[in-house]
């Protein structure tokens, strides 16, 4: 008997597995997050096992040692998780409607549950690209005292699970995510959504927010606020923001989206310490350069 | 490399946007869901190129290009011949732009 196990909403797009058996997925293990009201039909993503067959597909890149990501010579995508561990089987994600449809296949069925979270956040990402509707975000979030969204993007070893720790700590900010969030074009304006896929600091609440600042992460001895060339935030902003590099007309949408957020947001670098003053001079940054 | 009548084209994989004031090159492939993994390589085409790589939708010569160059950007001919082909050698090696005829066997 297929089972069917729907995840909360995100941004309003709620997720739905079909899990044939003998396969059984774990969920993310998220006491704090119990996801947005639901405004767009779900993402529906069948897990089965069958064959990993990439005949007819595309290589576009290889993510080591974990994945390889296609071009489904469709319009769509297919990843293909490689098998780091023994027990784990080699999986490979497709499209089969885009936006809309995924489907997962597993080499074997693994003798224990398997986290539903890669494979769960990754169709989300390629689905929030498809529907136009926004990027994934790699960075942290909180929202600000003037009820704006500061999103911190930094690639891995940046300081977003840091800086999240430290926002935790006050009470004048919502802290939203650690590590993911989902970025909308919304019609007032860009907002930002938590998601229940936390980075190293494990937070995963509840929230979103219409975005006031981007903020990029730097280090530096002594605490500065850095103004960079357009050039240098793209940049930046394309390493950290999920782009739909397998559809031409998807990406080129997807640049527009970036082109409209430095257009619409202040975007800036702090650079500081870590010490105990830091996070009061943040949000008193973060708070100046929101309201100018 | 021989070019005389060889008409070019751009290669697909490619997308063109203009972003914060400028007009970036991105490869299709170049971009990842999971950026932490990545670096990117993008180009950024100043104004002749983004011309040029308008002109190259549709399969054009050097000297089509060229001819361009000098109506738009008052150029005189030699200059404009050697920017057309330096800019189609740099994309013809970045897989970018294609001669024709490969485009068609591929």
């Amino acid at each position: 008997m297929m089972q069917v196990e729907s995840s909360q909403a995100i941004a309003g797009i709620p997720i739905v597995h079909h899990v044939a058996p003998p396969l059984h997925l774990v969920p993310p293990q998220m006491p704090d997050w119990h996801g947005t009201a639901t405004t767009e039909t779900p993402i529906v993503i069948r897990h089965a096992v069958g064959p990993v067959d990439v005949t007819g597909l595309e290589p576009l890149f290889d993510i080591e040692p974990w994945m390889t990501y296609y071009a489904d010579g469709a319009g769509g995508t297919a990843i293909r998780y490689h098998s780091v561990d023994a027990a784990i089987p080699e999986r490979l994600l497709r499209t089969v409607r885009p936006g809309v449809e995924y489907d997962v296949s597993y080499a074997f069925a693994p003798e224990q549950p398997v986290e539903r979270r890669g494979k769960e956040m990754s169709a989300y990402a390629i689905a929030l690209a498809e529907r136009r509707r926004g990027l994934m975000a790699h960075g942290s979030a909180f929202i600000l005292p003037s009820g704006k969204a500061a999103l911190c993007l930094g690639v891995s070893g940046a300081g977003k699970s840091t800086l999240a720790r430290m926002m935790l700590e006050r009470d004048d900010v919502r802290v939203l995510n650690d590590d993911r969030q989902a970025l909308t074009r919304e019609p007032d304006g860009f907002h930002v959504w938590s998601t229940p896929w936390p980075g190293s600091a494990g937070i995963a609440n509840d929230g979103h927010a219409p975005l006031g600042v981007v903020m990029l992460i730097g280090r530096a001895a002594t605490p500065v606020v850095r103004r960079r060339p357009a050039r240098e935030v793209v940049r930046t902003l394309l390493t950290t923001l999920a782009l739909p590099n397998w559809n031409d007309d998807a990406l080129g949408d997807g640049l527009g989206l970036i082109d409209d957020l430095v257009a619409s947001a202040p975007v800036v670098e702090l650079a500081y310490p870590l010490g105990p003053g830091t996070s009061q001079w943040i949000v008193d940054q973060l708070m100046e350069i929101e309201e100018r | 490399m021989s070019t005389e009548g060889t008409l070019y084209v751009r290669a697909p994989g490619f997308v063109a946007r203009r972003v914060a004031g400028e007009t970036l090159l991105v490869q299709t492939s170049a971009r990842s869901l999971q950026p932490i993994q990545r670096s990117t390589d993008l180009l950024v085409l100043n104004a002749t190129a983004e011309q040029l790589w308008n002109l190259l939708a549709s399969p054009v010569s050097l000297e089509g290009m060229a001819q361009y160059l000098i109506q738009d950007f008052e150029v005189d001919p030699a200059t404009a011949r050697a920017d057309a082909e330096s800019f189609v050698v740099s994309m013809v090696d970045l897989g970018a732009v294609s001669p024709l005829n490969e485009v068609r066997e591929s």
